[in-house]
């Protein structure tokens, strides 16, 4: 079993304009949950180590676990959920906030990204993902 | 004849598209849709009628006090009580379970014992709970078998001569069981203990007859048999309620008071202090006169439940979670391999309302060794079109997942 967390691609190969581009390019909701679904098989996740109730995300459906540290001014994320969808969703945050410095992530808009994504909803507080949960700790830890 | 396009029609909620999708409701057991006369009345009575109830003498107080008490008898006439004064109007289901745990157990003392089921909601778990840590009662739990049913042997292997009450479900909001609820209470008074049916689940899909039942509390909730949401009904027998103290202080509970001591209303306004939720309780009174016109439905829901049956038993990937048929209003089921809750993101994306999670039944989910399940959940104005349309966007779902 790993006990340690590895680098997830998305945030430093993958960034969130190759996200948008990725996904201007799928057309119809089930052609982007096709999507999401891959990018749930490509996010690592975490060992099971990790997912402990310290690294649990309130106001989930589905139980979501995020691990952050902050290495030489960057933010690195490290984040799993039981429900595939929600793990997708993940590399798109991701994808957005992870390598990057407080400032940075504190001025990305990812109301407007998810928007742009075609995925308002999945980002609404009225949604039980606890996607907004995550994006909430996240902004609160670099703000 | 029942005619569920008739009834459909009824239903101004049911008349809309959600994600470019005709809407396929199929979340009833979590709250129903509200036909026309229901809303009607209730904007009526804010619109003409409103003013607070039993007090002032004016002719707007003189209307509404009047729909208000025959409202009272409307649900007297539903459920078949004896008496008016034996509807006591609570918030819902939960308040009136927390109402006789805080009243009728108040007289409990330790070494009592209570005894509900594995399959109970927590509205019928951390009440008891509670007075468990308040007074030292027992609190016992009937386990279920495999199936999701009550294991009835055992649960008699518990009733001892320090039972007060035995508080479970009729309809069971996870799974749909039916519980032997005349079986359950006759036993219960053979060992000389109260019985309390948590009938949120039961109300708009059996027929009850409380004096037949012969139970000694049933609670409902006004939302989950299309009615409006915030009211619910306590029925217990007369003389109970007499026994039992009052719950909850302040206005229309009490006779007279002084600061040497008050004395409390008659029944059933000693256990329903404050102004009430009246216009929900006119809206409440529409929805069971509704509710009665669609007793022919319980052949139309069962047929509607078997359909799912079938349609879900051809789907390799699912299991059938509680009982193999005879459901009553409720179908849950998990899907291996998948996580209950992309099923339902999904579906939602097909325009299809269902529900999935632990269904506030923890306990029920961990006996079950679950995390939780997706549950259907119909109601009388759902068709066979309802059920076609929920099959096949599970189908896409599943292929869309693979």
């Amino acid at each position: 079993m790993s006990t340690v967390l590895t680098d997830e691609k998305f945030g430093f190969d993958i960034q969130a304009n190759d996200m948008l581009q990725l996904f201007s390019q799928q057309s119809g909701w089930d052609n982007k949950y096709r999507q999401i679904i891959v990018l749930a098989k490509q996010l690592n996740g975490l060992p099971d180590l990790f997912k402990t109730d310290e690294h649990l995300i309130d106001g989930c459906e589905s139980a979501t676990w995020l691990v952050t540290r902050e290495i030489q001014g960057h933010w690195h994320f490290y984040a799993d959920s039981e429900a595939r969808i929600v793990k997708g969703l993940l590399a798109l945050v991701l994808a957005a906030f992870n390598g990057k410095s407080s400032q940075q992530i504190q001025d990305f808009d990812i109301h407007h990204y998810f928007a742009t994504l075609g995925l308002t909803k999945q980002l609404s507080p009225s949604r039980s993902n606890g996607l907004v949960a995550v994006v909430e700790a996240i902004k609160t830890l670099t703000c | 004849m029942f005619d569920a396009s008739q009834i459909r029609a009824l239903f101004p909620a049911l008349q809309q598209q959600v994600n470019q999708r005709k809407l396929v409701y199929l979340d009833n057991a979590a709250t129903t849709q509200k036909p026309e006369s229901v809303i009607h009345a209730m904007a009526e009575y804010y619109r003409y009628d409103n003013a607070n109830v039993h007090r002032a003498s004016h002719a707007l107080s003189a209307r509404a006090t009047r729909q208000f008490e025959a409202s009272r008898e409307v649900i007297q006439r539903l459920v078949n009580a004896k008496f008016p004064q034996e509807i006591i109007w609570t918030q819902g289901t939960t308040g009136a379970i927390n109402l006789v745990a805080n009243s009728y157990g108040s007289l409990l003392e330790a070494g009592d014992e209570v005894i509900i089921s594995a399959m109970e909601h927590h509205a019928n778990i951390v009440p008891w709970q509670l007075l468990a840590e308040r007074s030292g009662i027992k609190l016992q739990i009937a386990p279920i078998n495999g199936h999701g049913q009550i294991d009835m042997s055992a649960f008699s292997a518990l009733l001892n001569e320090n039972t007060r009450l035995v508080s479970v479900c009729h309809v069971s909001n996870a799974l749909g069981t039916l519980n032997p609820i005349a079986e359950i209470i006759a036993l219960s008074h053979q060992a000389g203990a109260k019985v309390l049916i948590d009938g949120a689940q039961g109300i708009a899909h059996c027929d009850v007859d409380v004096q037949q039942l012969d139970c000694d509390f049933y609670a409902f909730s006004g939302h989950k048999m299309y009615g409006p949401t915030g009211i619910g009904v306590l029925y217990g027998k007369q003389a109970l309620l007499d026994a039992m103290p009052p719950w909850q202080g302040g206005g229309e509970m009490i006779k007279h008071v002084s600061f040497n001591g008050t004395s409390f209303n008659r029944l059933p306004f000693k256990f329903e202090a404050g102004t009430p939720n009246i216009s929900a309780v006119i809206g409440l009174a529409q929805a069971a006169e509704f509710l009665q016109q669609t007793r022919a439905s319980r052949e139309h829901e069962a047929q509607l439940v078997a359909q799912l049956l079938e349609g879900l038993h051809a789907m390799e990937q699912v299991s059938i979670i509680g009982p193999t048929k005879g459901q009553i209003g409720s179908v849950s089921f998990t899907v291996t391999g998948e996580h209950h809750s992309d099923i339902a993101t999904l579906l939602d994306e097909q325009g299809i309302a269902v529900r999935a999670g632990h269904h506030c039944a923890q306990p029920l989910m961990a006996q079950l060794g679950l995390k939780g399940t997706i549950r259907a959940s119909i109601a009388a104005y759902n068709n066979s079109a309802d059920i076609d349309n929920f099959l096949i966007a599970l189908k896409h779902t599943l292929a869309l997942l693979s």
